[in-house]
């Protein structure tokens, strides 16, 4: 695959490519065009441009401090960007104030009210639309709060509700005023891990049922592969990568997208022959490897950096048919419970960490045992920096 | 705290004849206050000084309060000693300095005459109600101010945030989340200028004179002139009473408001 063929799910999603090159497949909800932030004389975010589309639903995945809350307050309005333009559907909304953007937010800690009971905290927004009469405003709150399973709860006081509960309420108060875009700032962040699952599969069902634009803050990164439909990578106030939840996983760009998003193994090399899109890379100590190269970064000169995913080592006779395979040493296994991660050193005394599901052929190799080790080329990719 | 309250308790239940205390026990000292307009008057002019006083505070401490606790980061210790400062200084220097800015021949109308703003002085500037008021506020304030910016500290500067989000303009924000959130300190600092205001004798006579004449002189007048300790008792459990009353309904109307009520919480 050569980059200019490389299918992208988007135009625009890309900050490191010309954004207007392809025109978005669907109707874009939200669209920021080279957006950035800075505090002082520090950039937090540099010039981002993506798009959300109708329905869709988009995670800003990054580490903290990446700067994916500040572009998330930037569209609500309660950070003023820097640089850039942010259209909600056709509408320029950079200069409007936070009240003026149809875009709401499920906050970090649900900031609710504490002060009003759970109907007056659902209430709100309806309120200060002046639209409704009270018959209609009660109408729907009630339809908000059974659409987050809280029927009942109207008048009770959020203090004495759980972590779960307080995380519905926000989201009813969020989309009961029926914005054009929802966005979430870690919602899930303060509940505990089982509870998180749960929730999250509830948020996956409210955003097919309402077909809202969702976007989704978060730094976990099985979050924001299980739920969204297209994931963008952000790093230090730059885009790294943009894409489906598959591609960011299989074919990471940079070194960063590679260890980020399911701890890739990145080896090094430099470039001794090539074929196409196929390269053939020195990895040291009489070792080669066949990988894929779809951007053409590699050189004779310069090491360059590949990945290979834990996932897509073989071992024994099933990597005798692999296009890269060689004879190794098994240094060290744990069991992870659904899966086994086997340490394995190559001969010239390179690491690679490789997983396997728990209970199959390949998981049950002693340490110290010497086998075979292989991985398709297609599975090894060159990082373009 | 009790003895002394107690000892004028029984005082003004006791009665004066002939330059001496007479040990019966009578309600006469307070029938006679209830009678008497002037005594009355003299309270309720004390409350109103209290109550205007309280009112003008508090509409300068809420902006003041909360600029402070949205707007002011590292510099806050500073600006918390600028505000604290009056309070360091005695009390008969800020009265002083006050005259000297607020008299016929003082500093305001000099500088207004000088400018041709008036031809004559303002009399009402000095030893006048608006005195007392001004002085009494400046003298005061610190308090109301320290108790709501508390209170505002406190506030989750999120909560704003989710207000405008969900889309509530300023003046809705203020009203619905900023003022019902800083309720308890309002609440606080109304009791803690209100209370001493209204029971003010030094600061109102030093501003007012003869305007500035409330009950505390005629109290202050039964305990050192008159020698009457027990009509000066009734007359300070007259004063403490209706304080009491009127902080007593302003709680109540406080704890009526739907958005305290709510914050107070009652369960369902």
């Amino acid at each position: 695959m050569h980059a200019s063929t490389r299918p992208r799910t988007f135009a625009g999603v890309d900050a490191l490519e010309d954004k207007y090159a392809e025109p978005a497949p669907i109707e874009p909800i939200l669209r920021l065009s080279r957006v950035g932030k800075d505090f002082g004389s520090t950039r937090v975010v540099h010039d981002v441009s993506f798009v959300v589309g109708r329905g869709e639903f988009v995670s800003l995945l990054g580490p903290s401090g990446s700067g994916k809350t500040t572009i998330l307050r930037m569209i609500a309005g309660l950070e003023p960007a820097s640089r850039g333009e942010t259209y909600l559907k056709s509408e320029r909304i950079d200069d409007k104030p936070p009240y003026e953007r149809h875009v709401t937010t499920v906050f970090q800690d649900y900031a609710l009210f504490p002060h009003m009971n759970v109907f007056e905290n659902v209430a709100f927004g309806l309120r200060c639309q002046r639209l409704f009469s009270e018959a209609e405003i009660t109408k729907r709150v009630h339809n908000a709060l059974s659409l987050v399973r809280l029927n009942g709860y109207e008048q009770r006081t959020v203090r004495n509700l759980s972590g779960g509960e307080r995380q519905r309420v926000a989201v009813a108060r969020a989309v009961v005023t029926e914005p054009t875009l929802l966005l979430l700032d870690e919602p899930l962040g303060a509940l505990d891990l089982k509870l998180r699952r749960e929730t999250g599969k509830e948020l996956r069902e409210l955003h097919r049922r309402l077909g809202l634009a969702f976007l989704y803050v978060t730094h976990d990164q099985e979050e924001a592969l299980s739920m969204s439909d297209r994931v963008i990578l952000v790093h230090r106030g730059r885009i790294e990568q943009a894409g489906a939840p598959a591609e960011l996983f299989w074919r990471p760009r940079t070194k960063f997208v590679a260890e980020f998003i399911g701890e890739a193994n990145v080896l090094s090399g430099t470039l001794v022959g090539a074929e196409g899109s196929r390269v053939q890379l020195d990895l040291g100590g009489g070792v080669t490897c066949l990988a894929e190269d779809p951007e053409g970064v590699s050189t004779a000169a310069k090491t360059v950096d590949f990945a290979i995913r834990g996932e897509r080592i073989m071992l024994g006779s099933e990597a005798a048919s692999c296009t890269n395979h060689y004879l190794a040493n098994i240094a060290e296994v744990r069991f992870y419970g659904s899966l086994v991660e086997l340490t394995i050193v190559l001969a010239n005394s390179l690491r690679l960490r490789a997983r396997f599901t728990a209970g199959g052929p390949q998981a049950g190799l002693p340490p110290g045992a010497t086998t075979e080790v292989g991985w398709d080329a297609s599975s090894a990719v060159v990082l373009t920096e | 705290m009790l003895g002394p309250l107690t000892i004028m308790v029984v005082y003004s239940l006791w009665r004066v004849e002939n330059f001496s205390v007479v040990q019966n026990v009578s309600f006469d000292n307070y029938a006679y206050l209830i009678g008497s307009p002037i005594y009355i008057w003299l309270t309720a002019k004390a409350l109103l000084y209290g109550a205007i006083v309280t009112i003008v505070t508090l509409i300068i401490s809420v902006p003041v309060a909360y600029f402070m606790a949205r707007h002011i980061g590292p510099r806050k210790g500073l600006v918390v000693t600028a505000i604290l400062l009056p309070l360091y200084t005695s009390e008969l220097i800020r009265y002083f300095a006050w005259r000297t800015i607020l008299g016929t021949e003082g500093m305001l109308n000099g500088a207004l005459l000088r400018l041709s703003v008036i031809s004559e002085p303002i009399e009402m500037l000095s030893f006048s109600p608006v005195a007392v008021i001004i002085s009494l506020v400046h003298v005061y304030l610190p308090f109301m101010i320290l108790a709501i910016w508390v209170a505002l500290e406190a506030l989750d500067p999120a909560l704003l945030d989710a207000a405008m989000d969900l889309g509530a303009r300023p003046i809705r924000m203020f009203g619905k989340i900023v003022l019902p959130l800083a309720m308890p300190g309002i609440i606080a600092g109304v009791l803690f200028v209100f209370i001493p205001v209204t029971g003010e004798f030094f600061g109102v006579n030093m501003m007012g004179g003869t305007t500035g004449f409330t009950i505390t002189n005629a109290i202050n007048d039964q305990f050192t002139s008159a020698f009457n300790w027990p009509l000066g008792s009734a007359l300070s459990y007259m004063l403490l009473l209706s304080i009491g009353v009127v902080v007593a309904v302003f709680l109540v109307i406080v704890s009526r408001l739907r958005m305290v009520r709510n914050y107070v919480g009652r369960e369902v």
